[in-house]
């Protein structure tokens, strides 16, 4: 048995927990630059604001209605994950977390689901001030299923779909399109074969589905039919490559600029590697131009790939790395409206091989001061130790303008209560 | 929150040369303020007191609270609550089945908590942390 656990509108309930004035008000949180709505409360749902939706179009229902916004904050979220997915772990012998708000957890050989789902629910609410919704099945693509009714359609936040007649009967009530990794082409594609519902798939030979919809496609029926093919998967893997990019704020033309912003996703992305315990072989740099704004002015893709003489998760190799590289593809004739850098052929720290001429003494020392950098900013913020390269006037830095307090990972940013 | 531990360097193990150390069989992990104060990390939270309504529990202004949310309020615990919207920290009195709001401070007064009131235990200190320089 598999259940799922969902946080319901993740980002909006993280901003909630610390801003009790917000709670049964409309909220919605906006993507990276202020863009897109990517978050929304179920108050900003029933006002018709569409996930997704430009925050410009929607101007007047904000105005209108009072709606909440907020500019995303990754680290508060990323640290409410990790406190809901270890409440999660705690409680079952196996969890695949599945995304930054979804959880499987292995349900085999429990003598009660509901009440243990039913308890776990309540012990994540009350821990962590998160709300989720949980659904069990016998299969991971049941499980999705029932956590959809668990969200939708139960006050408890918990369903158990069991036995064979009631997941026949939410099986045809489900449009195609909702079932897990079919999209909605893809549900256009399935209707010209007069597949509407979920319950109309499983009911087609194994051959016709694996002709149009390939083996995963088969897997995926088999389960909605009862049968596991998709198993946990607990092994924590390590991620083949990092990518850390940003759409600029502003326009950006300047060589100074863009290394400015080049280094810093460097450093992030060493951070990052640090992190994991693992170290790259390859940086690649990439620069945009935006082809839809400036049609008078060149429109230019560069990218550039650099192999590391010796894998590493060493900050000031990837930044000379990335900066060496903006030179060969820069050019001044363009205004730039993206730029990234990705790390790639990652490898275990501990496998790493050196090369002859790598001196021993001087990596120890390099990798003492990365190790300091990375305490001092876990502690008092990202990048509030830097390289001068990476420069403080950030005219390519992210329109954030309605960010919350990083409430959970900066000192100087806690919650202050009325004594 | 999560504590990441990083490993000796890429590839490197330390070779030393002479006596071992006399003290290496009874080498311990150092105290870890942390461990000490913090029982369950993934439901602690910390805030900063702001006033002086509990002194004479000896939070000052500018303290930091450590706010541990997986324990269930009981009569006499230091918590955090809400209370028509705004966070505040007091001792939790339970009369006959009447909360009430005390604060620690002769010159604040108690508060009995009605039905009607918008309040909600948030969460129920365990340590307040005072820096002295």
């Amino acid at each position: 048995m598999i259940a799922l656990a969902d946080c319901n509108n993740f980002y909006a309930s993280c901003e909630r927990v610390f801003n009790p004035m917000i709670r049964n008000k409309p909220v919605v949180v906006l993507s990276n630059n202020d863009g897109c709505v990517i978050a929304r409360s179920n108050e900003a749902k029933v006002l018709g604001i569409q996930m997704g939706a430009p925050a410009f179009k929607n101007r007047h229902i904000f105005k209108k209605y009072g709606v909440y916004i907020f500019s995303t904050n990754f680290a508060l979220y990323g640290d409410f994950s990790s406190r809901v997915m270890s409440v999660l772990a705690e409680a079952v012998p196996q969890i695949e977390i599945y995304s930054i708000d979804e959880a499987f957890m292995d349900y085999s050989g429990l003598p009660e689901p509901m009440e243990h789902a039913l308890g776990l629910r309540n012990k994540v609410m009350q821990w962590t001030g998160i709300p989720t919704s949980i659904g069990i099945a016998e299969t991971k693509t049941l499980a999705k299923v029932a956590n959809r009714i668990a969200k939708k359609e139960v006050q408890s936040g918990v369903f158990w779909l069991h036995c064979p007649d009631m997941i026949r009967d939410y099986l045809k009530r489900l449009p195609v399109s909702k079932l897990w990794g079919i999209g909605r082409r893809y549900a256009e594609k399935l209707e010209l074969y007069r597949i509407q519902t979920a319950y109309d798939l499983t009911q087609r030979s194994d051959s016709w589905i694996q002709q149009h919809m390939s083996i995963v496609g088969l897997k995926m029926v088999q389960e909605l039919r009862g049968i596991p093919c998709f198993e946990l998967e607990t092994a924590w893997q390590r991620k083949k490559s990092i990518c850390t990019s940003r759409t600029f704020g502003e326009e950006v033309r300047h060589f100074s600029q863009l290394a400015q912003a080049l280094s810093t996703y460097s450093a992030m992305c060493g951070a990052k590697l640090r992190k994991q315990g693992s170290c790259a072989g390859m940086v690649t740099i990439f620069i945009h131009t935006n082809p839809f704004k400036y049609q008078y002015r060149a429109n230019y893709k560069g990218i550039r790939k650099i192999r590391l003489k010796t894998p590493t998760n060493d900050s000031l190799e990837i930044v000379s790395a990335a900066v060496s590289a903006l030179r060969s593809i820069y050019r001044s004739d363009c205004i730039y409206k993206k730029a990234g850098v990705i790390v790639s052929d990652i490898v275990p720290q501990s496998q790493v091989q050196l090369s002859f001429f790598d001196d021993i003494g001087d990596i120890k020392k390099r990798h003492r001061l990365m190790q300091a950098m990375d305490t001092v900013n876990d502690s008092y913020g990202k990048m509030k130790v830097r390289f001068a390269i990476n420069g403080f006037e950030r005219k390519w830095k992210l329109k954030q303008e309605r960010l919350s307090p990083c409430y959970t990972t900066h000192m100087n940013e806690l919650l202050q209560v009325i004594a | 929150m999560t504590r990441v531990e990083v490993s000796a360097g890429p590839g490197i193990s330390s070779i030393s040369a002479g006596f071992p150390s006399p003290a290496e069989d009874f080498t311990e992990l150092s105290i870890s303020l942390d461990k000490h104060l913090i029982q369950n990390p993934a439901a602690t939270f910390m805030a900063y007191a702001n006033g002086n309504s509990m002194v004479r529990a000896g939070i000052y202004h500018g303290d930091i609270l450590i706010i541990d949310r997986s324990l269930d309020a009981r009569d006499g615990d230091i918590i955090i609550a809400i209370l028509h919207g705004e966070f505040t920290v007091k001792q939790l009195s339970i009369i006959n089945g009447t909360l009430f709001l005390i604060p620690q401070n002769p010159q604040y007064s108690s508060l009995e908590i009605s039905a009607e009131m918008d309040f909600e235990v948030w969460g129920v200190v365990t340590s307040s942390i005072r820096k002295h320089r």
